[in-house]
């Protein structure tokens, strides 16, 4: 088996991993943590 | 690589699919019944010469005596007479071994050279691929394969099967036959000479060969390490040409592929993507496609199982006035069991139209006082103007808290709501509200994410293999 493989079989286990971990975890790096309010936005539709 | 351009027989491999867009011939058309083994006897020298693909092959060289002859025909004639001693050849004629996953014979040897260096080609044979050639020169083994169709040339380059190969140098060299043992599918003698121009890309090159008006196209490709088993004779080591010789390795690789082509009736060894046909760096990028798609499998299996833990979701209904005075609610209170959780918070409100909703969420953990706040919004617009309708937002969001740890919390909310456009004044419509708490669940941003980390790899091959390289 060539070392690329290889490599790529551990880079998915990897990534295998953490996804496991992010699940039992309930993490994620695009998840809210702690934020607070935007205070004074700006609303209303961006419509045109 | 050497040949005659006339009629090549089958030869059913990735290039020619290539050539034929995505409708290559079956392999099962090949005429396998009439590549068949016969005898002839040398009318120079009278050794019994065997040809191995008889039907095919116009031409032999006497393995003992090197003389040429004409087998087209049933009456054997003398091309050219050679009464010198023909010697051992790297490997010997009629060894069948693997290379790239299929099985293949040595019906010829052709020894060529320039004025600098020269090589070694073998002329293997297969019955259900047709003919290939195994080429040793300095920088080692490669497979050769005749194409069946014109590659696209533009001055130092050259582009087939979606590979751009170049001759930068624009070099060209005259190469001569000085040696040929075996049998062939066109007329070959010693001296023969062909002018050979050659496009390269990484260790691939497509090689150009003019010679008495004719111009062949050979694609040559890097035989791999574990790629070419087989061929070497009993009394060489094979370690010496680069070849393996391990007697357990070479039986594999035939269970591998499938029963031997050249044994009678039997069914063709399995081809295509599979085995390795594709180019090297397409062939590397669909084993880690395929490596990706396990992990890919494993993470759904991973999202099934942990689909129902958590909380399920509890709604807490109150009454927002539209341009009135935040509103402060408390719900609880809320058990996390798990010691780290996802907690979505979901705020909806029904026929919410030109107006939004500002909600400050916090989660206080009742023993600890410790807090989690988090803000959202809600916002729902429409109208209409010179293109049609229009309508914007939602009536719903929420909110995805991650690691949220274990504990009884309060849900505070702080909430308000506003028209759009502002009004003039306080009081107006009430508005019906609804939040609901949940914990468990994955992030599926997680999974896009995983699946784009997996994808950087093959993809890179790919664009590799575009781009030319290995």
């Amino acid at each position: 088996m060539r070392l690329g493989t290889i490599l790529y079989a551990l880079w998915a286990t990897g990534i295998s991993g953490w996804f496991l971990y992010a699940a039992i975890v309930g993490t994620s790096p695009f998840a809210t943590t702690s934020q607070t309010s935007r205070g004074a936005g700006i609303y209303g539709p961006t419509h045109k | 690589m050497m040949s005659g351009g006339a009629e090549i027989p089958p030869a059913n491999g990735p290039w020619d699919a290539a050539a034929e867009a995505a409708d290559p011939p079956p392999p099962a058309a090949a005429p396998q019944a009439s590549a068949a083994t016969k005898a002839v006897n040398c009318p120079n020298c009278g050794g019994s010469v065997e040809m191995r693909a008889a039907g095919y092959s116009v031409s032999v060289a006497c393995q003992y005596c090197g003389s040429i002859l004409d087998v087209a025909t049933p009456e054997v004639a003398l091309i050219e007479r050679y009464n010198e001693q023909v010697g051992d050849l790297p490997l010997p004629l009629g060894s069948r071994g693997w290379v790239k996953g299929h099985e293949y014979q040595i019906v010829g040897y052709v020894e060529r050279a320039t004025e600098d260096e020269s090589w070694d080609e073998f002329l293997l044979f297969n019955p259900y691929y047709g003919y290939r050639w195994l080429v040793r020169d300095s920088e080692g083994w490669s497979f050769g394969t005749m194409l069946t169709s014109l590659p696209q040339t533009s001055g130092a380059s050259a582009q087939y099967a979606a590979m751009q190969f170049y001759n930068e140098d624009g070099e060209s060299w005259d190469a001569s036959v000085s040696r040929v043992v075996g049998e062939f599918y066109w007329r070959v003698q010693r001296g023969d000479v062909a002018r050979l121009t050659n496009f390269y890309s990484g260790d691939y090159s497509l090689s150009c060969e003019e010679s008495a008006g004719e111009v062949n196209w050979t694609v040559s490709e890097p035989i791999g390490r574990g790629e070419m088993r087989g061929f070497a004779r009993s009394d060489a080591p094979g370690g010496q040409l680069g070849l393996s010789q391990d007697p357990a390795a070479d039986a594999a690789m035939a269970e591998a592929t499938g029963t031997s082509a050249f044994a009678d009736g039997a069914a063709p060894a399995k081809s295509g993507w599979m085995t390795g046909d594709l180019p090297g760096p397409f062939a590397r990028a669909w084993t880690l496609v395929k490596i990706g798609g396990i992990a890919a499998g494993l993470m759904i299996l991973i999202m099934i199982a942990l689909a129902g833990r958590g909380m399920s979701e509890q709604k807490f209904p109150y009454q927002l006035q539209l341009d009135g005075p935040e509103k402060t609610v408390r719900f609880g209170p809320l058990r996390f069991d798990s010691s780290s959780q996802r907690v979505v918070i979901r705020t909806e409100a029904p026929g919410l139209d030109n107006a939004w909703i500002d909600t400050d969420v916090t989660l206080v953990e009742r023993s600890s006082q410790r807090t989690i706040a988090a803000y959202g919004v809600v916002e729902h617009y429409s109208g209409s103007d010179s293109d049609g309708p229009w309508t914007e937002g939602s009536d719903s969001g929420s909110v995805k808290l991650a690691s949220v740890p274990a504990g009884e919390y309060d849900l505070v909310v702080d909430a308000s709501a506003h028209s759009w456009p502002a009004p003039n004044g306080w009081g107006g419509q009430t508005i019906m509200v609804e939040t609901g708490i949940s914990s468990g669940g994955i992030f599926f941003s997680n999974f896009i994410l995983a699946l784009f980390l997996l994808m950087i790899p093959p993809v890179f091959l790919i664009w590799r293999g575009f781009k030319g390289g290995k």
